[in-house]
């Protein structure tokens, strides 16, 4: 009884679906106000999952060049200074949030830790595979606007 | 007037070849996005790999043996392949000045360091502080200091090194552990670089050195044996302990990410400075290579800012997959700053997955590592049929293709004697260009 009554709610949402699209080419003010991407957005946001701008797809592939070395911690003044309680050291941008797309609802836990970096950019000078670390911040707060 | 040689890439290879070419009478400039590779290496020099741990070969016979298995090697390229290397040994010995003051002979069989790891490497040449095999000492124990918040440092490792080395002869080395701490707040410390930064403070310096001269308690032991973080910017700390414990300092030689990797790569820096060779930092958009004309070369920073270098003559030093000068991807092989040809024992590789060219077995030769860039006698990039790709346009170090610097135990070599050939080359080509 139960499978037949979800067979039949979702024909019926399917019907209501078909129908509302068919109309909605005929009457513009039927039609949803946002697009697919906008909908998708609103939907995901809360969950930390946004789609990336095509600069940071482009950028996805240099990203993923981490290997671990540590270099850049080991070269990073702050690393030196504070412990790892307090600061990650930048071999956590690369090694946690650039081999897919960030998760994000873990990455702003962390965003804050890397605000007093600034302009310095040793751990860039040190990178062997050459991973543009700091690029990876700009990525978290692109994708995050809302969020710091 | 002088040529232009524009180098790119900074790792031992790219120094090698600014330095040579700066040598030969060229103006210099050296692009590269960060640290080569070289910053990873242990900071040992292998020149050719001994065919087994106990049959040493000097190096000429070594570098024969190579050439012999494998005849398109980079060594093959100069007529006296053991000339050659002993040439850019003598100008990378006086580039790093008292870091590798070794009296070098090729015909002498590598020298044995027994490592962090515990096992031995083999180099021909390797940082003066580094502790090499010898017989044991007379009933005297060898000290070994291990730092408590650096674990990355065993001490029995250390010995087991030795001991194994000394397993044939039934001789035994005795040894005498020496703990102690590098800072009071009882943090670990992760990377070597922390523990040499701490013991550049000369204030942590005393107090390690303090408290070890109290363990030692009056005794003196012929060697005293740390792990390499002994000075990261200064060389001296090995000498300051030295002095103030009086006794003998060495350091066990490094695994690879270690910190006598980067003390090669800050001097190798320095001696660049030295020879009035200009560092440009940021990574290659663009190398335009026009039939006649400047050859120019377009630079991004980090910010995305870009400037345009313009050379009479390039030499790519770019490095192998860790470096970014070949790049394996979607099932493809390219070399992405002149595109030029990649080979594999004569042959042209591009469309081939890496997984075809490697080997389940570890151990065995990967023939992906020998994927590179072929060249001339002059160190010319090669095209697909052989003939020059440009004139103008050299390639040294891990770049080449057809050696293993995994498995011929030559990486530093081949970065050593490519690199100088390279940048002689280069400077040559720039000269003809501007008379």
């Amino acid at each position: 009884m139960k499978k037949l009554f979800a067979t039949l709610l979702i024909g019926l949402y399917l019907m209501r679906h078909l129908a509302l699209r068919w109309l909605g080419k005929l009457l513009p003010f039927l039609r949803s106000k946002r697009s697919g991407e906008q909908a998708f957005a609103d939907n995901y946001r809360a969950d930390g999952i946004v789609s990336l701008p095509p600069e940071s797809v482009a950028d996805l592939a240099a990203l993923q060049g981490c290997i671990r070395c540590e270099l850049c911690d080991a070269l990073c003044d702050r690393t030196a200074t504070l412990s790892r309680v307090f600061f990650n050291g930048p071999s956590l941008l690369a090694s946690t949030h650039s081999r897919c797309l960030p998760d994000l609802a873990y990455a702003r836990s962390y965003r804050s830790e890397y605000a007093a970096c600034g302009d310095c950019e040793r751990c860039m000078d040190a990178c062997p595979t050459g991973v543009p670390l700091k690029r990876i911040v700009e990525l978290m707060d692109r994708m995050t606007p809302d969020n710091p | 007037m002088a040529g232009r040689v524009l180098v790119i890439g900074r790792g031992l290879a790219g120094s090698m070849a600014a330095l040579a070419a700066r040598q030969a009478g060229a103006e210099v400039t050296v692009a590269a996005r960060a640290y080569g590779r070289t910053a990873l290496c242990s900071g040992l020099i292998g020149l050719a790999a001994a065919p087994h741990p106990k049959e040493p070969l000097p190096l000429d016979a070594a570098v024969l043996r190579l050439l012999q298995r494998n005849a398109r090697h980079p060594y093959g390229r100069f007529a006296d392949p053991v000339g050659a290397i002993d040439e850019a040994v003598r100008l990378f010995l006086d580039a790093t000045g008292d870091l590798y003051r070794h009296p070098f002979d090729p015909d002498s069989p590598p020298l044995q360091f027994p490592n962090e790891i515990g096992t031995v490497t083999r180099a021909h040449l390797g940082p003066v502080t580094f502790a090499r095999l010898g017989r044991p000492s007379d009933g005297e124990a060898l000290g070994i200091v291990a730092f408590d918040d650096y674990p990355r440092f065993r001490a029995d490792f250390m010995a087991r090194a030795w001991s194994a080395f000394h397993a044939d002869t039934g001789e035994t080395q005795r040894f005498k552990v020496l703990r102690t701490t590098l800072n009071s707040e009882g943090r670990l410390l992760a990377h070597p670089v922390q523990a040499a930064r701490l013991l550049e403070d000369d204030t942590v310096l005393t107090l390690v050195a303090e408290r070890l001269k109290r363990a030692l308690d009056g005794t003196r032991p012929p060697l005293l044996i740390f792990p390499p973080v002994l000075g990261l910017t200064h060389p001296d700390v090995a000498a300051k302990l030295e002095e103030r414990l009086e006794v003998p300092v060495r350091e066990a030689a490094a695994a690879q990410a270690s910190l006598p990797g980067l003390r090669l790569i800050n001097r190798l820096t320095q001696a660049l400075a030295a020879a009035g060779i200009d560092l440009q930092k940021g990574e290659v958009a663009e190398l335009d290579t026009p039939e006649a004309g400047p050859l120019n070369c377009r630079l991004r920073d980090h910010s995305g800012q870009t400037q345009t270098l313009s050379a009479d003559a390039v030499v790519l030093a770019t490095g192998k997959f860790l470096g970014g000068g070949i790049v394996a991807r979607n099932r493809r092989f390219s070399e992405p700053i002149a595109q030029a040809p990649l080979m594999l024992g004569g042959r042209r590789v591009e469309e081939v997955f890496m997984g075809r060219l490697t080997d389940v077995d570890f151990a065995l030769p990967q023939r992906f590592a020998r994927v590179g860039v072929s060249t001339d006698e002059q160190g010319r990039i090669l095209g697909i049929k052989g003939h020059g790709l440009h004139p103008r346009l050299f390639a040294a170090g891990q770049l080449l293709a057809d050696f293993d610097p995994f498995m011929d135990g030559c990486a530093e070599g081949v970065d050593l004697a490519t690199g100088w050939l390279a940048g002689r080359s280069a400077a040559l080509a720039a000269e003809e260009v501007t008379a």
